[in-house]
C-alpha cells in the first residue's frame, strides 16, 4: 500500500521533469517561429528596430498587403492540386516499386534499388538544363503535368514503404493467398492498411515536397497562372534587399495549412490501427 | 513438375514486379537518370552554360577538382555537417519520438510544435535563424546573456558558423526523424513489450533489447535518407553564410553552385556535381552494406 | 468494414489518375502556331523576363502596361523569375532553343551573354530610332559593346556612397550634417563612434567572400580606385593592385578592424539595425531603409583619401533582346529601345529610385524637382559621373572571387596586407588563364 503510494508519486516527478525537458525544447524549436509571427506583424517602420519576442503590434494589415504582392490565391490553389496529386503519386508508386522490391523476387532487384536510392543523390542544380529541355519536348512547360508528372515517384516513397513492409510478417499475404487473394490483392487490402502510419507519413511528407518546392515549379512556369506559393514567396527576397515583414508574413500563411494537415495526419500516424486489418 | 511450377512462380514474380516497377522506371528515367547521364557528359567538356560551344576536355575537369583545396575544404566541411545532422538528428528524432509515443498531456501540441521547421520552406528558415544568430541583437546570444554567457559572433567567426549552420540543420530536421520514428514505433507489437513487463525488464532493458533492434529497418532508412539530404544541404546555408567565413560553411552542393552559376563554369560544376553523386553513392552502399550485416534481415 | 473503405480510397484515386493522365496528354499536344493570316490582326507577343520585385516589379509591370496600351500591335508579357534563378532558366531556355524574346539582367551577366551567341545586335536599330549613345554614361555602355556590335542598353544602375547614422553622430557629439569628406575624418568619426561602447562599432565592412566573393571585391574596388590603383591593368589582362595604392588601399580598411578596432571582420547588418555608424553601401538601400530604420540616416560621397580622387562602383541591369523569330525581334527591339529612352527612363527612375542611365536624364528638370524630395539620392546621382566600370571580361567572376579570398584573410588577419595583396596576384593571375 506505503509503497505504490510511493510509485504513483515518483511517476508523477518523472512527469514533471519529462514535461519541464519537453517545454524546453519546445521553446529553442518555436523560437524562430515566434520570431517570425512577431515580425510579421511589425508596423513597417520599425523593420530593422530591436528585436523583441512577442507581438507588441498587431498590424494585420501586413498579411493582406503580403497577399496581394502576387496573385497568391492562384499559387495556393496550383500548390495544393500539385502537392495533392504528388501526395497520391509517391504513396501509390512508392507502395507498388516497394512491394515488388520486398516481397518478389527478379533479377537485378539490389543493383535496382540502389539505382532507385542513386536518383536522390543527384544535386538538383545539375538536372536544371537537361529537364527543362524534356519538359520543352514533351510541350509540358506552364502545365501541371510538367509541375506533378516528374515527382510522381520519389525514392524515398520506395524505400519508406519497403522498409516497413519489411516489418509485416509474411503469415499475413499467406494467410490471404490461401483465401484466395492475388499479389495485388495482398499489397492493396492486406499491406498498405496494415502500414497505414506509414503511407500516412509519406502521404504527409509527399505533400510537404509539393508544397515547399521552390525550384522546380520555377523551371518548367513561367505564366504567373500556373506559379505556385514558394514561387510567390520569393517576390520578398530578391536583389536589393529582403522585405521582411511581408517575407514572414506569407511564411507564416504558407505554413498554417500544412500544420493543420500534420494535426489531422499525426493521429492516423501515431494512434494507427496496427494489425487493425486482421479483425476483419 | 515441382520445378516447373517454380520456373512459373519465378516468371509470374518477375512479371509482377516488373508491373510494379514501371511507373517508377519511366519516371525514374526520364527524368533523374537521363538528366545525370546528360550532366556527366557535361563534366567533360568546356561549357560557360550560355555559350553553343562546348569544347570536349576528356577529364581535364576531374583532374582540376582534385588539385583543388576549396574542393578539398567543401568535401571536409560537408563531411563534418554531414556526421552533425544525421548522428545528432537521429538521437534527438528518437528521443523525441519515445516520449511522444507515450500516453502524455498535450503530446498533440508537442508534436505539432516539433514538426513545425519541417514545414517551415528552408530559405525563410535560414533568415529567421540568421538574424536570431545575430551578435549583438539576436535572440541567442541574449538568451546566453541571461545565463551570463558571452555567445561569439556565430555566423560571423570561422569557429562557430559551422556548428551554427549544423544546429539549424537539425532543427530542420528533427520534425522529420520524429514522425518516421513515430510511426516505425506502431508497427511494433504491444505483446512483445507487455511480455518483457512481466518477465521484469527495466525500461532501458525493453528499449536496449526490444525497441531498438526492432527499429532498426527505421533507423537504416532514416540514416541513409539524413546522409542523402545533407549532402545537398543549400537552401539555408546559402542564406545564412554563403558559405563563408572564410570557407567555413562552404559546403559541397554551394561549391557546385559558384562554379556553374557565379564563375560559368557548368562544366566543371558538373564534374563536381558528379563527384558529390559517387561520395553520397559510396557512403550510402556503406550504411547499406553495413545495415545488411547488422542482423536486422528477416531469416 | 475495413476493406470497403480501402476499395472506395483507391476508386478515387484512379479517378484522378485518369483526370491526371487526360490533363497530360491535353497539354502535351503541341501549342497550334500561330495562323499567318492572323497576323496583322493579333498582336505579336513577347515575353520579357526580368527579376524586378516588390515595388520594382509593381512599377515595370505598370511600364509594360502602358507599352501595351501605346503599340497595339506589341503584347508584352511580364514576367518576374527570382534573382537567384533567372540566369539558369536563361541558361536552360538557350539550351532549348527557345530563349524569351528580351530580358534584363546584371551587368555582370552581359561578358557571358555577349559571347553566347544568343543575343542580337542593337547597332541599326538605334541608329534607325536615332537613339544617342553618347548620352548614356560610357562607362555603362562597355558592358553592352563586344566586336563591334552593341548587344544590350543599359537600363537601370545603382552606384555606392557612405551612408551614416544621424543618431549615433550626435550621440558620439558629431555634427550630423558634416558627414567625413576624407579617410582620416572617416577614421576619427568612427573612432568617436565606437567610444560610445554598447558593441556598437563606428563602421562597418564587407569582409565575407561568401558565395562569388563580388560583395568583397566591389567593395574595395572604390578605394583602390581613389587611391590611384587599377583592379586589372593593360587592357585588363593583368593585376593592377599589388603596389603602392593597393597597400595604401587595403591598410586603411585592414587597420580599421585590426588596429583601431572600429570595424569588425564578420557578418554583414549592423548598420541597418542601429549598431554601426557608418558604412558604404548602394543607392537602392535609400529605398529600403526611407522610414523603415529606427533611427534617421543621411548619405554623402564615399570618403576619399589626402590627395586621392573620386570613384565609385557601379551595378544595375541591361536589357538585351534574343535571336528568335523575326517578327519577335523587330517587337523585342522596339520595346528595349523604348524602355531606354529617356522620357520612359524618368518615370522608371523616379518611380524606382535607380539612378538614371543617361545624361539627359540625370539634367531632366522634372527628375531634379524629384531628387529634392529624396535628397539622400544627390550624391548617388552626384558620383554617377566617377563611377568606374568592372572589368566586361568573362574571366571577371573568377577573378574576383580570387581577390575577394585573399582579402578575406587579411581581414580576419590570417595574413598581413602585402601577403593579402601579393597572394591575390598570384591568385587573379592564374583565374585570368581560366
Amino acid at each position: 500500500m506505503k509503497q505504490r503510494n510511493w510509485a504513483s508519486i515518483c511517476r508523477r516527478t518523472n512527469r514533471l521533469a519529462l514535461h519541464g525537458v519537453l517545454l524546453m525544447g519546445a521553446w529553442v524549436v518555436v523560437l524562430p517561429y515566434l520570431w517570425m509571427i512577431t515580425t510579421s506583424l511589425k508596423p513597417l517602420k520599425l523593420t530593422f528596430s530591436p528585436p523583441y519576442l512577442l507581438p507588441v503590434w498587431f498590424q494585420w494589415e501586413n498579411y493582406r498587403a503580403a497577399w496581394e504582392a502576387a496573385p497568391f490565391a492562384r499559387y495556393y490553389l496550383n500548390s495544393a492540386i500539385m502537392a495533392a496529386a504528388i501526395a497520391i503519386g509517391q504513396v501509390l508508386g512508392g507502395a507498388m516499386a516497394a512491394y515488388a522490391f520486398d516481397r518478389l523476387n527478379f533479377r537485378f532487384k539490389e543493383p535496382l534499388f540502389l539505382l532507385f536510392l542513386g536518383t536522390l543523390m543527384i544535386p538538383f542544380h545539375l538536372q536544371v538544363i537537361p529537364s527543362y529541355l524534356i519538359i520543352q519536348r514533351l510541350g509540358w512547360l506552364n502545365t501541371y503535368a510538367g509541375l506533378i508528372i516528374p515527382r510522381l515517384i520519389s525514392a524515398f516513397g520506395v524505400f519508406l514503404m519497403r522498409q516497413f513492409f519489411r516489418t509485416i510478417p509474411r503469415e499475413l499475404d499467406e494467410a490471404a493467398m490461401i483465401d484466395g487473394c492475388g499479389r495485388l490483392c495482398i499489397l492493396f487490402r492486406i499491406l498498405l492498411p496494415v502500414a497505414r502510419p506509414a503511407v500516412t507519413a509519406l502521404g504527409l511528407f509527399a505533400f510537404l515536397f509539393g508544397w515547399n518546392d521552390f525550384l522546380w515549379p520555377l523551371i518548367v512556369t513561367t505564366d504567373p497562372n500556373m506559379q505556385t506559393i514558394q514561387v510567390g514567396l520569393a517576390t520578398f527576397y530578391g536583389k536589393y534587399g529582403t522585405q521582411w515583414v511581408y517575407l514572414m508574413a506569407g511564411t507564416v500563411t504558407s505554413t498554417l495549412p500544412v500544420l493543420g494537415l500534420f494535426i489531422l495526419a499525426q493521429r492516423w500516424i501515431i494512434e494507427g490501427v496496427t494489425m487493425g486489418s486482421l479483425k476483419e | 513438375m515441382t520445378e516447373r511450377r517454380t520456373m512459373a512462380r519465378n516468371r509470374e514474380e518477375t512479371v509482377t514486379a516488373l508491373i510494379c516497377l514501371l511507373p517508377a522506371l519511366l519516371v525514374f528515367g526520364l527524368f533523374n537518370i537521363y538528366p545525370a547521364l546528360y550532366a556527366a557528359w557535361l563534366s567533360l567538356v568546356k561549357w560557360d552554360g550560355l555559350s553553343t560551344v562546348q569544347i570536349f576536355v576528356g577529364f581535364t575537369n576531374y583532374r582540376t577538382l582534385l588539385a583543388d583545396p576549396e574542393f578539398w575544404n567543401s568535401a571536409r566541411v560537408t563531411l563534418l555537417y554531414t556526421i552533425g545532422v544525421t548522428v545528432l538528428g537521429l538521437a534527438a528524432g528518437l528521443t523525441v519520438a519515445l516520449v511522444l509515443n507515450q500516453r502524455l498531456f498535450g503530446r498533440t501540441l508537442y508534436r505539432a510544435i516539433y514538426f513545425t521547421p519541417v514545414i517551415t520552406a528552408s530559405v525563410a528558415a535560414g533568415v529567421v535563424w540568421s538574424l536570431l544568430f545575430d551578435p549583438i541583437s539576436g535572440m541567442v546570444n541574449l538568451t546566453l546573456k541571461v545565463i551570463g554567457l558571452q555567445g561569439p559572433d556565430w555566423l560571423g567567426d570561422p569557429k562557430w558558423a559551422l556548428p551554427a549552420v549544423t544546429l539549424v540543420g537539425i532543427w530542420k530536421r528533427l520534425g522529420f526523424n520524429m514522425v518516421i520514428y513515430l510511426a516505425g514505433l506502431q508497427a511494433i507489437p504491444r505483446e512483445y513489450d507487455d511480455a518483457a513487463k512481466v518477465d521484469g525488464a527495466s525500461s532501458w532493458q525493453r528499449f536496449r533489447h526490444i525497441t531498438w533492434p526492432l527499429l532498426m529497418p527505421t533507423t537504416v532508412l532514416l540514416a541513409i535518407m539524413s546522409v542523402i539530404d545533407a549532402f545537398q544541404a543549400f537552401d539555408h546555408i546559402f542564406v545564412m553564410t554563403f558559405g563563408g567565413p572564410m570557407g567555413a560553411t562552404d559546403v559541397l552542393p554551394l561549391y557546385l553552385y559558384r562554379q556553374g552559376f557565379r564563375l560559368f563554369h557548368l562544366g566543371y560544376a558538373s564534374a563536381v556535381g558528379w563527384v558529390i553523386f559517387l561520395l553520397v553513392f559510396i557512403t550510402t552502399l556503406l550504411q547499406w552494406r553495413f545495415s545488411r550485416f547488422g542482423g536486422w534481415q528477416r531469416a | 468494414m475495413f476493406l470497403r473503405q480501402w476499395r472506395s480510397l483507391w476508386v478515387l484515386i484512379l479517378v484522378l489518375f485518369v483526370v491526371l493522365a487526360g490533363c497530360a496528354s491535353n497539354t502535351a499536344q503541341p501549342t497550334p502556331q500561330p495562323k499567318q493570316e492572323a497576323k496583322a490582326v493579333t498582336p505579336v507577343e513577347i515575353e520579357f523576363w526580368n527579376y524586378w520585385d516588390g515595388n520594382n516589379g509593381k512599377v515595370i509591370s505598370a511600364l509594360v502596361e502602358q507599352f501595351n496600351q501605346s503599340h497595339p500591335n506589341i503584347k508584352v508579357k511580364n514576367v518576374f523569375l527570382p534573382w537567384g534563378e533567372l540566369l539558369s532558366k536563361l541558361q536552360a531556355s538557350i539550351a532549348g532553343k527557345n530563349p524569351p524574346a528580351v530580358a534584363a539582367g546584371d551587368l555582370a551577366w552581359m561578358a557571358k551573354l555577349n559571347r553566347s551567341g544568343a543575343l542580337i545586335d542593337l547597332t541599326d536599330a538605334a541608329k534607325k530610332a536615332n537613339l544617342d549613345l553618347g548620352d548614356f554614361y560610357p562607362a555603362l555602355l562597355e558592358y553592352d559593346r563586344y566586336q563591334g556590335k552593341l548587344q544590350g542598353l543599359p537600363i537601370s544602375t545603382n552606384n555606392l556612397a557612405l551612408f551614416y547614422n544621424k543618431d549615433l553622430f550626435k550621440k558620439a557629439g558629431l555634427d550630423p550634417e558634416k558627414p567625413p569628406k576624407t579617410w582620416d575624418e572617416l577614421r576619427a568619426y568612427a573612432k568617436k563612434i565606437t567610444a560610445l561602447g554598447g558593441g556598437i562599432k563606428g563602421f562597418e565592412i564587407y569582409t565575407v567572400a561568401g558565395d562569388s566573393g563580388e560583395g568583397v571585391t566591389w567593395q574595395f574596388q572604390p578605394y583602390l580606385w581613389q587611391a590611384g590603383g587599377e583592379y586589372l591593368a593593360d587592357n585588363y589582362t593583368k593585376p593592377g593592385f599589388n603596389n603602392a595604392a593597393g597597400e595604401k588601399a587595403l591598410k586603411f580598411l585592414v587597420d580599421l578592424i585590426r588596429v583601431d578596432k572600429v570595424a569588425e571582420a564578420g557578418k554583414w547588418g549592423a548598420f541597418d539595425k542601429g549598431q554601426a555608424g557608418m558604412r558604404i553601401d548602394g543607392s537602392w538601400m535609400v529605398g529600403i531603409w526611407a522610414g523603415q530604420t529606427p533611427f534617421d540616416f543621411g548619405t554623402a560621397m564615399i570618403p576619399i583619401p589626402e590627395g586621392g580622387t573620386r570613384a565609385t562602383n557601379m551595378g544595375g541591369e541591361h536589357i538585351f533582346v534574343f535571336q528568335t523569330t523575326p517578327e519577335k525581334q523587330a517587337a523585342a527591339t522596339e520595346f528595349a529601345l523604348w524602355f531606354a529612352s529617356t522620357p520612359v527612363q524618368v518615370d522608371w527612375d523616379m518611380r524606382t529610385g535607380f539612378m538614371p542611365v543617361r545624361e539627359s536624364v540625370s539634367n531632366d528638370a522634372k527628375y531634379r524637382e524629384w531628387l529634392k524630395k529624396e535628397p539622400r539620392l544627390l550624391p548617388f546621382v552626384e558620383q554617377q559621373q566617377y563611377a568606374h566600370a568592372r572589368p566586361p571580361i568573362p574571366e571577371y567572376p573568377d577573378t574576383s572571387l580570387a581577390f575577394a579570398k585573399e582579402l578575406e584573410k587579411a581581414f580576419y588577419g590570417k595574413v598581413t596586407v602585402k601577403e593579402a595583396l601579393a597572394n591575390a596576384e598570384k591568385a587573379v593571375t592564374a583565374a585570368l588563364k581560366k
